[in-house]
């Protein structure tokens, strides 16, 4: 049996996050979800076995350092940055993340991101 | 059968509120996620959608009756409050949402309090909408189980 796919969240808002949970899940994916930035790095340091992570831009504790401390944990993991505000996106890209998603995403904003980083076929 | 008459009027509910923009396309988008695996979902998401918009706007409110006020910290809570709401689909608590981060950023004191008037009033209309759809729910799945 295939390996299911694994995807980290980090999202602080309670309902965003169980919106996101429910998309990747009907999607058939393992998901792990966190509520802050830090969480999340002090996850990878133990286990860093994550195809992609989904963080919200929106916070004041997610900036360029973040993107790349997530890079340093886990170089293999693609990073989705999930913000209302294209502009926020920005900055996070040029620090390394792969790629973005406008809030509310829809599960076929999902897919179609995945797609393109080649996460599903 | 009182089952379909409940559930008709679950739907005349659900029609009224999206023809009168209390909900938009997002809703309709959470209606799609739920599904055998997890048939509870939209109330759920309804409950954490208004619990945490009572605490935001609780916290808002506190933060207005300050006499120096912090609008930084009200900005990141209506910020907060119009990602929610636009992720639940309530179209006319966002509206004024945006309209609220605008007399925000001015730093207009009135301005905000006049507006979380506003935003009071539609989310509590919104929330009785909600309450409401959520016991005609209730009803349907009491009356389907005893079949």
């Amino acid at each position: 049996m295939a390996d299911r796919i694994t995807a980290l969240l980090v999202e602080c808002s309670v309902l965003v996050r169980c919106l996101y949970y429910q998309i990747l899940t009907n999607l058939n994916f393992e998901v792990v979800s966190v509520q802050y930035a830090h969480e999340a790095l002090e996850l990878l340091q133990t286990d860093n076995d994550f195809d992609f992570i989904i963080i919200d831009a929106g916070r004041p504790d997610i900036n360029g350092e973040v993107i790349m401390s997530l890079k340093d944990l886990a170089p293999h993991m693609k990073i989705i940055v999930s913000t209302f505000n294209i502009g926020l996106a920005d900055g996070l890209l040029a620090a390394g993340a792969d790629a973005f998603i406008i809030k509310p995403a829809q599960p076929e904003d999902i897919v179609d991101t995945l797609i393109e980083l080649g996460i599903i076929g | 059968m009182a089952s379909t008459q409940i559930k008709a009027q679950l739907n005349d509910l659900l029609n009224s509120m999206f023809a009168m923009d209390f909900l938009d396309e997002q809703f309709k988008q959470l209606q799609m996620l739920e599904d055998g695996s997890c048939p509870g979902f939209i109330s759920e998401v309804i409950t954490i959608f208004c619990d945490d918009a009572e605490r935001i706007l609780s916290l808002i409110t506190e933060l207005l009756s300050k006499p120096v006020v912090d609008f930084e910290k009200v900005d990141a809570y209506v910020h907060q409050l119009k990602g929610s709401s636009s992720s639940v689909g309530a179209k006319r608590v966002a509206l004024v949402c945006i309209k609220f981060r605008n007399v925000c950023q001015e730093n207009d004191k009135e301005g905000c309090m006049a507006t979380l008037y506003e935003i009071r009033r539609e989310f509590d209309e919104l929330n009785k909408k909600f309450r409401t759809m959520l016991q005609l729910e209730q009803q349907i799945q009491a009356l389907d189980s005893k079949r």
